[in-house]
């Protein structure tokens, strides 16, 4: 992909923390040991008061006014997301309205999760080379609504963030250079069983149960090492790029037990792969822009080889070679949450 | 049937990842899914431990297969053949 350039990227969470010893566990050891190796210390939740597009909105807002762009220059808007406002319309057109972006701006969702900001990078910027948009606005964001807090192991996980990355054409660019991988045959790894017209939840405890999300561990372990891994190794080697020219890899933060397996099969110094599931958790889609944001704003600013790879839901992964320089990362934004 | 040493150092393994397990009380026979409590968490663990040290990715399935820890040692070192 020639001619688009990541300008600036921003993030937005709720400013309440949720820390994981206030969660419940099935014992206090379980607890520690979540801490110790998956890594979850804390996390950002809002009790499903803000939404992935609120936080996502604060995210944008502040980022347009950080470049100085005025929003009727955006001419395409994608949200990433697996908890939008309404199954319909699309949340991304609400927020078109709410941004003040032009009524001419093309505005979508893409249901992705764990692999999104990656699908989403794509699709903004094909879509911009292809239609010579001059800016573009790529908003990646989740909250745990899926998650049912009396899940003693998926709740804990998951947090609540909304990011902002705002693109432009630019001729002199570096390529970005994607691969992609989708595997239907396992979808019931991470899945929210009633959530969709498939079994619609139509009411009653037991149905309403099922619209939660639910993960298989050991499933996502095996895809991870057994999938992910060689996917990264074949994309690396087939860029002939090793593992010393990159500068950091930003990986999906699914979880540390499972990075960390990652990690070493690739042998990845662990000063080139940083997390934010310490203070954040898995914040699904956003968990990219997020980890730049929180762990890498100041690197970002000097010219960087970047690998960043989402893969999880799905299941689906994607990663992108990024050629960086002079990406301004903005600090976190918290957004106070509303009273019911 | 497993050599002593190859458990021995098996048994050495898990205790080195598990805090709670005590490698003088556990033998071949010991169910690994009492001597480990069993949950999400640690199914994972044992698995990456098992991944990296034998290069073996177990299948749910062979959980389901091997119920003490020698059984467990001689499913990996079938898949590790």
């Amino acid at each position: 992909m020639d001619n688009v350039r990541i300008v600036s990227i921003g993030a937005a969470v709720p400013q309440k923390k949720l820390l994981s010893s206030q969660v419940s566990f099935e014992s206090d050891e379980t607890r520690s040991q979540f801490i110790r190796q998956v890594g979850v210390t804390e996390k950002r939740y809002s009790q499903n008061r803000l939404t992935a597009g609120d936080l996502c909105f604060s995210a944008a807002q502040k980022l347009l006014t950080e470049v100085a762009w005025d929003p009727s220059t955006i001419g395409v808007v994608i949200l990433v997301t697996q908890s939008p406002d309404r199954l319909m319309p699309a949340t991304a057109i609400l927020l078109q309205e709410k941004l003040g972006l032009p009524s001419s701006c093309l505005a979508f969702d893409i249901n992705l999760g764990c692999s999104g900001w990656v699908y989403g990078l794509s699709v903004v910027s094909s879509l911009m080379q292809t239609l010579k948009i001059d800016r573009g606005l790529l908003l990646a964001g989740e909250t745990a609504v899926l998650a049912s807090e009396d899940d003693t192991s998926y709740f804990p996980l998951m947090g609540d963030a909304g990011t902002a990355t705002v693109l432009e054409l630019s001729m002199h660019s570096e390529p970005m250079v994607f691969q992609f991988y989708s595997d239907g045959s396992q979808f019931e790894a991470i899945h929210a069983p009633n959530s969709g017209a498939r079994h619609f939840a139509d009411g009653g405890t037991e149905a309403a149960q099922k619209y939660r999300a639910q993960m298989d561990a050991d499933q996502v372990l095996r895809f991870c090492l057994r999938d992910v891994v060689p996917n990264i190794h074949s994309f690396l080697n087939q860029l002939n790029v090793t593992v010393q020219e990159i500068d950091y890899f930003v990986f999906h933060q699914a979880n540390k037990l499972i990075n960390e397996a990652m990690r070493k099969k690739l042998n990845i110094p662990e000063e080139k792969f940083p997390y934010s599931i310490g203070q954040f958790g898995n914040t699904s889609s956003a968990s990219i822009p997020l980890t730049m944001v929180t762990q890498l704003r100041e690197q970002m600013a000097h010219k960087q080889t970047l690998l960043c790879s989402g893969f999880g839901v799905g299941l689906s992964m994607g990663h992108v070679l990024l050629h960086t320089e002079n990406i301004i990362c903005h600090p976190i934004i918290e957004v106070a949450i509303p009273e019911k | 049937m497993n050599c002593p040493l190859e458990l021995t150092r098996f048994i050495a393994l898990l205790a080195s990842e598990f805090d709670d397990l005590d490698p003088n009380i556990i033998g071949s026979d010991s169910v690994y899914k009492e001597v480990i409590e069993w949950n999400s968490i640690n199914s994972v663990v044992l698995s990456v431990i098992i991944e990296a040290e034998f290069g073996v990715l177990l299948e749910k399935e062979d959980y389901q297969k091997a119920v003490t820890v020698a059984e467990l040692l001689e499913l990996i070192q079938t898949k590790s053949d």
